[in-house]
C-alpha cells in the first residue's frame, strides 16, 4: 500500500538549500541554508481533523551556525554552507545538534534560556557610593530560545565532510570525508578515533572514495558506510579494531556487459541509511535505489530502477554535470517506505515490499499533492517516468519524519510538509 | 566605566589575591564589589573571574549572608557556559567552612545538586565530586535524614535521567554511616538502576558496584553478587566492561572457594565474548586478579585465557597481553612458562604489527629469571635476537632496558657478537632521540661488560657524541660520561675521557668549547685530587681570556662547582685570582656569576688557610 500525500505546509527561505541539509526530531524541523545559518520549524499544535493527526510545521527560529572562513596553510576558504545536521537522541529537556560544514564539526544546544535583569549592583553609583558589599537581584524575563555552542570539533578531516551520525550510546558520534571515518565523544575535542583511515600514496590514485557514513540505529558498535564503488560496508568493532578485517560487504558484482562510460559515475552511492527497525539499509544510487537486508549480503532484496527514465539522456546529464549531482535516501519509520527525490520538482516514495513506486512533486502550485506518476511492480511492465524533465529543479532532500507519516521536501529555497493518510490512499488507488 | 576599569585591572592583575582583613579597607572593599557585580557581566571571562574568586567573596559576605543571599544567587548561574558551571562546582567543593560549617552543608548542596543534573556530563562529574566532597564534611549518622533526602532528591529528578548518575555515584560514599531502614532503601534503589532502561543509567551503577562491593558484609553480599551477574548479561559490552572492575572487587573481599562458581562462568564468557574491548578488559586487570586468587586457581584457570589472549585475533588483545606477560608470569611455575607461555609469544615475535611487538619487547627479559640460564638459553634468546633484528626502533630499543636481567641468566658475552653490531646500529640511528635512548642505555651495558671489553667496543663511541650536532645528544653523552666514570672509576675516566674531552677547547665554535666546561663540573665529583688540581684546573684557568662571553661565565660557574675540591693552597690562589679578573669583566653576565664564585672560592681559600694552621698547631 502507498500512501496518498497531501501537501501541509510550505515555506520560502531567503536563501537557497540546494546542497544542504536538513533534519526531522519529533516536533523540530532544522534547515541548514548555503549561508550557514539552521532555520528551525516547530510541529505547531492541536491540528488534528477526525481521527487523523495533521502534522504541520510552523517557523520557529534561526540562529547562524557557521561563519565562512580562511585556511591560511592551504589557502582556501572554508565555505559556511552547512553540509549535514544531526539532532541527537538525548533524553533532556534541551535539544542539542551537530551542524557541520566541510571542516568544522559544531555541537549547539537549543533551549528556553530565561532572560535575567540584574540591577542593584554595588558599583552602579560609583566607587565612592559604596557603603557596603550587596548581593545584586535578579528580575526575572521571559524565556527566550537560545542557541548556545558547547563545543566544536576539527582538524579531523582532510576533506569535505559528508556525513554525520550519532551513536546509540549518546556518546559518541562519527564523521566522515572522502577517505575517512572518525569517531568522535561528545565531550571530547581534542581526540579523535579514526575508525576507518583509507591509505592513499598519490591523490591521483584514489579510486574509491567513501561517499555517506552512518551508525546503526540501537547497536553502539556497528556503524556502515557507502563508497563511490556502489557497495556498502557494515563494520562491527566488537569483532577488531581494524575496519577491513570485520565489515562485511554489500555489493552487487559488476556486470562487464551492462558497462559503458558512465557505469562508474552512476553506481556510486551517494547516500546509505539504516531502516529504523535495523533489519535493512537503503541505498541511492543515481538512477536505483536498493534494499539490503542485514543478514544478507550478496543480493539486495530489493533493487529497483527507480530513475530509469534518466539512462537515454546520460550524455547530455554528463554534459550539464548534473549526473554527479547526489540525491539522498530516507526511511519511513515503520521501515517499509523509502522516499528520494529527482529532477523537475519531483520526489518519489518507494514501497519495499512490493516494489511499487508513487511520485508527487513539490511545488506551490499543486497544493492538493495529487501524484504526478505511480507505478506498480506486479501490473504495469510500463516504466516509472516523468512527465516533464526538468534538471534545473531538483530535489536532493527528502526526508521522513522519526515516528509519523510525514516527508519534508526541500526544494530550492523552499520547504514542503507532506502528510501521509492511508484512508484516502485506499480510496484514491483502488488498484494497489 | 573609568573606574570600572581601574579595578578590573586591580582584581584581575592580582592572582592570587591577598586576603581580606577583618576590617577591610576601602579599597578591597570595592574589589569584592566588583568581583560579586561580574557574577551576572555580560562577558564571560569576568563572569569565570568571579566565580574564581567565589571564596573572596564569601569571606567578605560571612557565612550568614553567604547562605542566605550568595548561594541563592548563584542558582542563576546554573545555566552558564560549561566552564563557568565545571568551575563554580569546583569551588562550591570547598565551601563548607565558608558557608558556616557541617551544620549548614545541605543549604550548599542545592546549588551543586541542580549542576549534578546537569545535560552536561563534564559539568555533572565535577559537581558529583563536589557533592563528595562536602558530604565528607559533616558526621552522616548526624544527618541522615537529610542526606536521604538529597540523594531522593536526585534519584526523582523529573527532567532527565542525570540525577540517577550522580545519586548511584554518591550513596556507596555515605551507605555505611546509614541506618538499617535507609540502607535498605538505597538498596531498594541500586537495584532498579541496575535495570533502567537508560543505559548510561545501568553504565554508571555498574561502574560504582565495585564500591559497594568494597562495602560487604555492610552491603549484602547475597545483592551485590547477584548484581554482579545481572550486569555480566547486560547486552551492552559497556556496561559490561565495569564487571572486570566488580570481579576484582569481589577477589579481594569474597574467599574464592565461596565465589568460585559465578566468577569463572564470568571469566569464561570474558574469553568467549565477542566484543574484543570486553577481552581487552579482562587481559589488562589479570595480574591484579591474579594477585588475588592462590597459584593451583591460577593454573587451571587463568593460565589458560591468558594464552589465548596471547593468540587473540584482535591487535590491541595481544599487546596488552604482552605487556602484561612478565608480571603474570610471577604468578605461573617455570614448566607451565615454557610449555605454555612461551610458544604464544614466540608467535608474537614476528607479528604483523608493531606495537605487539614492542610490548613483547618490553617485557620478554623480565621472564627470564623466572625461568633460570637454561630456559632463557633455549627459549628466550632467540626472542631477543629476532626482536634485536627488528625493521622497528621503537621495538629493538625496550630489549636494551632489561638486558641486566638476560645477563644474570646467560651472561652477556655468549650474545656481545649479536649485541655490539645492534647497538651500534641504533647508535647511528638518523633519529637523534633513538640515538639519545640508546646512550641512556649505556652505563647498563658497561656494568655488565666491564672496564675492557666495554671500552674497547663502546669507548670511542662515547666520546664521538660530545660534538654532535644537536644539543640534547652533547648532554646526554655527557651524563652518560658522568655515570660511566661512577661505574668504571675516576682512573678510567682521567685515561680516556679527559684528554679528548679537553682537546675541544681548540674548537672554532664555541658551542663546541662550552662542552667541556658542562662536563667538567657533571665530572669533577666523581674524580681524584690528583686529576682536577692537575688536569682540570689549569686546563680551565687557561681559558679565561677566550673571547666569547658565555665561555667566560661558564669558566666562572664551573670554578664555582671546581674550588672546594681544590686542596692545594696556591692553586686555590690563582682561582680566586682569576675569579678577580672576571669580576672586572666588561659583560655583565661574566660580572655577575664571576663575583657569585668569588665568594665560595674565598670561603674555600678561608677554609684550607685554617686547616694549614691548625695543623701548624698540631705540630
Amino acid at each position: 500500500v502507498i500512501f496518498f500525500f497531501k501537501q501541509k505546509t510550505a515555506y520560502e527561505i531567503a536563501q537557497r538549500l540546494v546542497g544542504s541539509e536538513m533534519c526531522i526530531r519529533d516536533s523540530y524541523i532544522s534547515v541548514g541554508d548555503k549561508g550557514g545559518r539552521i532555520i528551525l520549524f516547530k510541529r505547531a499544535q492541536g491540528t488534528s481533523k477526525g481521527s487523523s493527526k495533521i502534522i504541520d510545521y510552523g517557523y520557529f527560529n534561526e540562529f547562524q551556525s557557521h561563519e565562512s572562513e580562511f585556511d591560511e596553510l592551504k589557502s582556501t576558504e572554508i565555505e559556511e554552507k552547512i553540509n549535514r545536521i544531526e539532532w541527537l537522541n538525548r533524553q533532556y529537556h534541551s535539544l542539542f545538534m551537530l551542524t557541520t560544514n566541510d571542516k568544522k564539526i559544531k555541537l549547539w544546544k537549543i533551549f528556553n534560556k530565561e532572560e535575567k535583569k540584574v540591577y542593584g549592583l554595588n558599583l552602579e553609583g560609583g566607587a565612592k557610593a559604596l557603603k557596603s558589599l550587596k548581593i545584586p537581584k535578579v528580575k526575572k524575563g521571559g524565556k527566550v530560545v537560545t542557541a548556545q555552542l558547547k563545543k566544536s570539533f576539527q582538524n579531523a578531516h582532510d576533506y569535505h565532510i559528508n556525513s554525520l551520525s550519532q551513536c546509540a550510546d549518546n556518546e559518541h558520534f562519527l564523521s566522515a570525508d572522502d577517505l575517512r571515518v572518525n569517531i568522535w565523544n561528545m565531550n571530547i575535542n581534542n581526540e579523535v578515533y579514526s575508525a576507518v583511515d583509507v591509505p592513499v600514496e598519490n591523490k591521483d590514485d584514489i579510486s574509491e572514495v567513501i561517499t555517506s557514513a552512518s551508525f546503526h540505529p540501537t547497536d553502539p558498535n556497528i556503524f556502515m558506510f557507502s563508497s563511490s564503488k556502489g557497495a556498502i560496508k557494515l563494520c562491527d568493532f566488537r569483532v577488531n579494531s581494524q575496519y577491513d578485517k570485520c565489515s562485511m560487504d554489500y555489493c552487487l558484482p559488476e556486470d562487464s556487459q551492462k558497462k559503458n562510460f558512465f557505469s562508474e559515475i552512476i553506481n556510486s552511492i551517494s547516500y546509505a541509511c539504516f531502516t529504523k527497525n535495523a533489519n535493512y539499509m537503503f541505498s541511492r544510487d543515481y538512477i536505483t535505489v536498493k534494499t539490503w537486508d542485514l543478514r544478507k549480503n550478496k543480493t539486495p532484496v530489493l533493487n529497483l530502477k527507480l530513475c530509469g527514465y534518466l539512462e537515454r539522456k546520460l550524455c547530455d546529464l554528463y554534459e550539464s554535470e548534473n549526473i554527479f549531482d547526489k540525491f539522498e535516501i530516507s526511511a519511513s519509520p515503520d521501515s517499509q517506505y523509502m522516499v528520494t527525490g529527482t529532477y523537475s520538482d519531483s520526489f518519489h516514495v518507494v514501497d519495499r515490499l512490493g516494489g511499487s513506486a508513487v511520485t508527487l512533486s513539490a511545488t506551490f502550485d499543486n497544493p492538493k499533492a495529487s501524484p504526478i506518476g505511480m507505478y506498480n511492480n506486479e501490473l504495469e511492465k510500463k516504466p516509472i517516468t516523468l512527465p516533464t524533465f526538468d534538471f534545473s529543479h531538483k530535489i536532493q532532500q527528502a526526508c521522513w519524519h522519526p515516528n509519523s507519516q510525514a516527508i519534508a521536501v526541500a526544494n530550492y529555497n523552499c520547504l514542503f510538509v507532506f502528510n501521509g493518510s492511508q484512508a484516502q490512499a485506499q480510496h484514491l488507488l483502488p488498484f494497489i | 566605566m573609568c573606574i570600572r576599569d581601574r579595578y578590573q585591572r586591580r582584581v584581575h592583575g592580582i592572582q592570587p589575591f591577598r586576603k581580606i582583613m577583618a576590617t577591610p579597607d576601602k579599597t578591597s572593599i570595592q574589589a569584592i564589589a566588583l568581583l560579586i557585580d561580574d557574577l551576572k557581566n555580560e562577558d564571560s571571562k569576568k563572569r569565570l573571574n568571579s566565580v574564581k574568586n567565589l571564596s573572596l567573596i564569601a569571606q567578605s559576605l560571612g557565612p550568614e549572608r553567604t547562605r542566605t543571599e550568595l548561594l541563592p544567587f548563584l542558582m542563576e548561574l546554573t545555566d552558564d557556559d560549561d566552564e563557568i558551571m565545571i568551575t563554580l562546582g569546583e569551588v562550591l567543593g570547598g565551601f563548607t567552612e565558608l558557608s558556616g560549617g557541617p551544620a549548614h552543608v545541605f543549604t550548599l548542596s542545592r546549588t551543586l545538586e541542580t549542576l549534578a543534573c546537569a545535560e552536561e556530563s563534564t559539568v555533572r562529574d565535577q559537581a558529583i565530586e563536589s557533592l563528595k566532597k562536602i558530604i565528607s564534611t559533616v558526621k552522616i549518622s548526624e544527618h541522615q535524614t537529610e542526606i536521604m533526602e538529597l540523594l531522593k532528591r536526585l534519584s526523582n529528578n523529573p527532567e532527565s535521567f542525570t540525577g540517577k548518575i550522580a545519586c548511584a555515584s554518591i550513596f556507596p560514599h555515605c551507605y555505611m554511616q546509614l541506618s538499617a531502614s535507609f540502607q535498605q532503601e538505597l538498596i531498594g534503589l541500586f537495584r532498579l538502576y541496575a535495570k533502567d532502561e537508560c543505559i548510561q543509567v545501568r553504565k554508571s551503577a555498574s561502574m560504582n558496584l565495585k564500591h559497594l562491593i568494597g562495602l560487604i558484609p555492610k552491603y549484602p553480599e547475597a545483592e551485590a553478587t547477584t548484581l554482579f551477574q545481572h550486569f555480566c548479561k547486560d547486552e551492552q559490552d559497556f556496561v559490561r566492561f565495569y564487571c572486570v572492575d566488580s570481579l576484582l572487587a569481589i577477589c579481594k573481599i569474597i574467599p574464592f572457594s565461596k565465589s568460585s562458581a559465578y566468577l569463572l562462568t564470568f571469566i569464561k564468557s570474558c574469553v568467549e565474548d565477542k566484543a574484543w574491548r570486553m577481552r581487552f578488559m579482562l587481559a589488562d586487570k589479570i595480574v591484579e586478579i591474579s594477585k588475588c586468587l592462590d597459584h593451583d586457581t591460577i593454573a587451571s584457570h587463568l593460565l589458560g585465557c591468558f594464552v589465548a589472549f596471547l593468540q587473540d585475533p584482535e591487535s590491541e588483545v595481544r599487546t596488552i597481553a604482552a605487556t602484561r606477560s612478565a608480571e603474570f608470569c610471577k604468578f605461573i611455575d617455570g614448566s607451565s612458562i615454557i610449555k605454555k607461555i612461551l610458544p604464544a609469544l614466540k608467535k608474537l615475535s614476528t607479528d604483523s604489527f608493531v606495537h605487539v611487538r614492542k610490548a613483547l619487547s618490553e617485557s620478554l627479559l623480565q621472564i627470564a629469571p623466572l625461568i633460570g640460564g637454561v630456559g632463557t638459553n633455549e627459549h628466550i634468546l632467540p626472542m631477543f635476537l629476532t626482536l634485536l633484528k627488528d625493521d622497528n626502533t621503537e621495538v629493538r630499543l625496550p630489549l636494551l632496558k632489561n638486558l641486566e636481567e638476560l645477563n644474570k641468566a646467560v651472561g652477556i658475552e655468549a650474545m656481545s657478537a649479536n649485541l655490539v653490531p645492534a647497538i651500534t646500529q641504533l647508535a647511528n640511528d638518523k633519529k637523534w632521540r633513538v640515538k639519545m635512548t640508546i646512550i641512556d642505555y649505556l652505563p647498563i651495558l658497561a656494568k655488565i661488560m666491564g672496564e675492557g671489553s666495554f671500552t674497547d667496543r663502546f669507548g670511542g663511541m662515547c666520546l664521538s657524541w660530545l660534538d654532535d650536532n644537536i644539543y640534547a645528544i652533547r648532554e646526554s653523552a655527557m651524563k652518560n660520561l658522568q655515570q660511566l666514570t661512577i661505574i668504571l672509576g675516576s682512573k678510567w675516566a682521567e685515561k680516556n675521557v679527559l684528554p679528548k674531552l679537553l682537546s675541544y677547547q681548540m674548537h672554532t665554535n664555541y658551542l663546541f668549547r662550552m662542552t667541556p666546561l658542562f662536563a667538567v663540573q657533571m665530572l669533577v665529583p666523581h674524580l681524584s685530587q690528583e686529576g682536577i688540581e692537575k688536569i682540570i684546573v689549569p686546563f680551565m684557568l687557561n681559558q679565561i681570556a677566550d673571547k666569547v662571553p658565555n665561555i667566560r661565565f661558564n669558566i666562572a660557574k664551573g670554578l664555582k662547582v671546581v674550588a672546594p675540591y681544590v686542596k692545594n693552597s696556591s692553586l686555590q690562589t690563582a682561582i680566586t685570582k682569576a675569579l678577580t679578573q672576571l669580576s672586572s669583566d666588561p659583560d655583565l653576565d661574566v660580572k655577575y656569576f664571576s663575583s657569585k664564585s668569588y665568594t665560595v672560592a674565598q670561603q674555600c681559600l678561608l677554609t684550607l688557610s685554617k686547616l694549614a694552621y691548625l695543623s701548624l698547631i698540631h705540630i
